[in-house]
């Protein structure tokens, strides 16, 4: 079996369109809108799975958008953009709780799924994520951080590498084993 | 460990990506951050259009393009030879990996194994071919595609014009139609392109593109093919962003491959000859044109090559008595193409005038009259950027610099004989265009003096480590020309207060200055009849 199988709906942008857009952007500002519709929803999914907050993560995110579109001149087009793009977001967030701008106490929040009001939701659903957001409440925060660039931001492992600075495989191991220990322990709740 | 590898982790995946895409941005904050990123670029481009000195950021991205490219001929020069050595020897047999049916005749081989590798390395540099939409090549053990390949789908038509595969790349230009207003979305019609394509190979392995350049016309840049392959097919998932519901979403274009033939007159075939059996293509070959221009500031342009085709034409050109600091600028150097019967060619959009190893720019036009016999080719003015070594300004900003203070420098920086004079530096405090931020804008004044009068120092650029160390959040400035002597610069960084300034002493290193070079350059040449 391999060990590496993991998911492949995980939806990256394919590297080439990656350059090309930040290629017309940088020939013309305008066309800033259509990379940053390529990503916001990924960078806010990323950034709002830090923050749990949803005013925060929709201020970080714009922050976000707006540091790059002044910054796109500054950006190696050799690199990889979504790395850079998601390190800036990292940033954000970490400027942000350095700033004490957390609207709710962080342990009160973390890891708690959306509460987006919505009253069809599965009860099933509800209970698999209350027991997965328990369990990730659980795991240190690096390896926290790995699912979040991963399932939220939908970054490659060579992408995560750059943004946390760790190899590709490194990285690749580190999520695969916390996969692990997250499918044995939901595994073992249900049986 | 065999419980260990038993688990398997698709569910939990599947979960935590259910989990976490959950979460949303709603419509309106989606819809109001798409106007404010509207309006920030609009004032970013109302803002660069009112700069003298526009193309400053455009000289950084210039001087990274620069360094890549060095590194690039660095590369090149250090593997190339090599390659194309191992080509030969591989045609020869007694090389790495040839293929049984790639192998020459053997009375072919005795005769070549005569010619001294040198020679065999000088015929192969010497063969140059062109692929339209691309550029110049040398076609060495090269194959490409004889005629066009089309699919139509929804009204719209991807057409493979051409495929260049050689022993370090491969190209496939293509062209897209029919995409209307309505089919493209929210993308403008014009910004669309092919996506998430690979190439099949016949074994079924795909290999991915390293880049695309262009639009609605481009090509991709592919890793080198196997050396016996002949077919290969551009599959594609979409065109860029076009919902499928729009237009269908998998395109799937079978390309025949054929070897690339040495034209008349090249001995290479004795070496690199294809199997008999080969399907064979012929690339539009360039015509030796090898005429100087008039010299002005002892800089010339050479007309090297001129390739004629149905759809373009291409000039090989070079500069002479330029540095090797010196890197060509954009737009300025397309100048303008006319002929004998009072027609002008403009520039194709795309045109690849990239610096080609051997320090050549290739430029495109669109194709000229049949019944032209005679062209000339203008530039009005050069434009470079000029790296500088070992220049910089030291500032000195004491133990607690404030906005409003003022730092007087009277440091001078010389640039290419040109004396650029530092004035002074002044701290601003700036409003950012991001939300809660707050910069302290570095402002930096300075005056050039002309001392050769078609040379002009159009701007002044820091080096990026000034970019990294000082954590500038944005950053514009302005330069001399219009021929005013002194001319003004003006460089402002823009800091988020949120990072200290700097104390004491801080170097500012200066990576180049943007040089302008009033011309007109002029050549002229006729077009032969057979061509």
């Amino acid at each position: 079996m391999d060990g590496f199988a993991l998911a492949k709906t995980i939806r990256t942008t394919d590297q080439t369109d990656a350059a090309q857009l930040v290629r017309q952007a940088r020939a013309d500002p305008a066309n800033f809108t259509l990379l940053y519709k390529e990503y916001v929803t990924r960078v806010y999914r990323y950034v709002y799975a830090r923050v749990r907050n949803r005013e925060e993560a929709e201020d970080l995110t714009a922050q976000v958008f707006l540091d790059v579109l002044r910054g796109l001149d500054r950006f190696n087009g050799n690199r990889n953009f979504a790395a850079w793009l998601f390190t800036i977001a990292r940033n954000k967030v970490v400027d942000s709780r350095r700033k004490g701008k957390a609207v709710l106490p962080l342990d009160a929040v973390l890891e708690a799924p959306a509460d987006d009001g919505d009253p069809h939701r599965a009860a099933a659903d509800t209970e698999t994520f209350d027991r997965l957001g328990a369990l990730l409440r659980d795991l240190p925060p690096d390896k926290r951080e790995l699912l979040q660039l991963r399932f939220a931001g939908g970054l490659s492992f060579a992408e995560i590498g750059k943004v946390v600075g760790r190899s590709e495989a490194a990285v690749k191991m580190a999520v695969h084993r916390v996969l692990h220990q997250l499918q044995e322990k939901m595994e073992a709740d249900h049986g | 460990m065999g419980k260990d590898t038993a688990v398997n982790t698709e569910r939990i995946e599947m979960d935590l990506e259910k989990f976490y895409q959950a979460n949303e941005p709603s419509g309106e904050f989606l819809e109001g951050l798409d106007s404010r990123l509207t309006r920030a670029c609009a004032e970013m481009k109302n803002r660069s259009s009112k700069q003298v000195g526009r193309p400053r950021r455009r000289h950084w991205t210039a001087a990274t393009a620069a360094a890549t490219l060095l590194a690039a001929i660095v590369m090149i020069g250090a593997v190339g030879p090599r390659q194309v050595l191992a080509e030969v020897q591989s045609w020869l047999g007694y090389g790495p990996a040839a293929p049984d049916s790639a192998r020459p005749p053997a009375a072919q081989t005795q005769s070549v194994v005569a010619a001294t590798v040198a020679q065999v390395l000088a015929q192969v540099q010497n063969w140059l071919g062109y692929v339209p939409g691309y550029g110049f090549v040398e076609p060495d053990a090269a194959r490409a595609m004889a005629e066009p390949v089309s699919q139509t789908q929804d009204g719209v038509t991807v057409t493979v014009t051409q495929v260049y595969a050689d022993l370090n790349q491969t190209i496939v230009v293509l062209t897209i139609d029919g995409i209307s207003a309505t089919s493209a979305g929210d993308t403008p019609p014009e910004n669309v392109w092919v996506t998430d394509a690979r190439l099949i190979l016949p074994d079924g392995s795909a290999i991915a593109p390293e880049s695309y350049q262009g639009f609605l016309e481009g090509y991709f840049t592919f890793p080198a093919l196997p050396q016996d392959v002949l077919q290969v097919t551009l599959a594609a998932s979409r065109l860029y962003s076009i919902p499928e519901a729009r237009v269908a979403g998998e395109w799937r274009l079978d390309l025949p491959l054929g070897y690339v033939a040495a034209p008349p007159g090249i001995t290479l075939p004795d070496v690199v000859q294809p199997p008999a059996d080969s399907p064979t293509v012929v690339l539009p070959q360039p015509t030796p044109v090898d005429i100087a221009s008039n010299e002005v500031h002892e800089i010339s342009l050479r007309v090297l090559d001129v390739v004629y085709t149905e759809t373009e034409t291409a000039l090989r050109i070079q500069f002479e008595g330029v540095s090797a600091a010196w890197w060509a600028g954009g737009g300025p150097m397309g100048g303008i193409l006319e002929d004998d019967l009072g027609n002008s060619y403009p520039i194709r959009e795309g045109s690849n005038t990239a610096l080609a190893p051997d320090g050549t720019y290739a430029l495109t036009f669109e194709p000229v009259s049949p019944d032209a016999r005679r062209l000339t080719w203008t530039v009005p003015s050069l434009h470079f950027f000029a790296s500088l070594e070992d220049a910089s300004i030291v500032v000195d900003f004491g133990d607690n610099p404030q906005p409003g203070e003022i730092f007087p420098l009277d440091q001078t920086v010389m640039a290419w004989e040109v004396p650029v004079h530092f004035l002074r530096m002044s701290i601003r405090n700036d409003v950012s265009h991001t939300p809660g931020m707050a910069l302290n804008t570095l402002v930096f004044e300075g005056d050039i003096a002309f001392t050769q009068d078609e040379l002009q120092v159009q701007d002044v650029q820091f080096s990026p480590e000034v970019y990294d160390a000082l954590d500038v959040h944005a950053g514009g400035g302005s330069g001399g020309g219009g021929g005013e002597v002194p001319a003004q610069f003006r460089i402002e960084l823009g800091i988020p207060q949120s990072t200290p300034l700097p104390t004491g002493q801080f170097e500012f290193p200066i990576a180049g200055v943007g040089l302008w070079l009033e011309g007109p350059y002029t050549v002229s040449w006729d077009i032969t009849p057979s061509e």
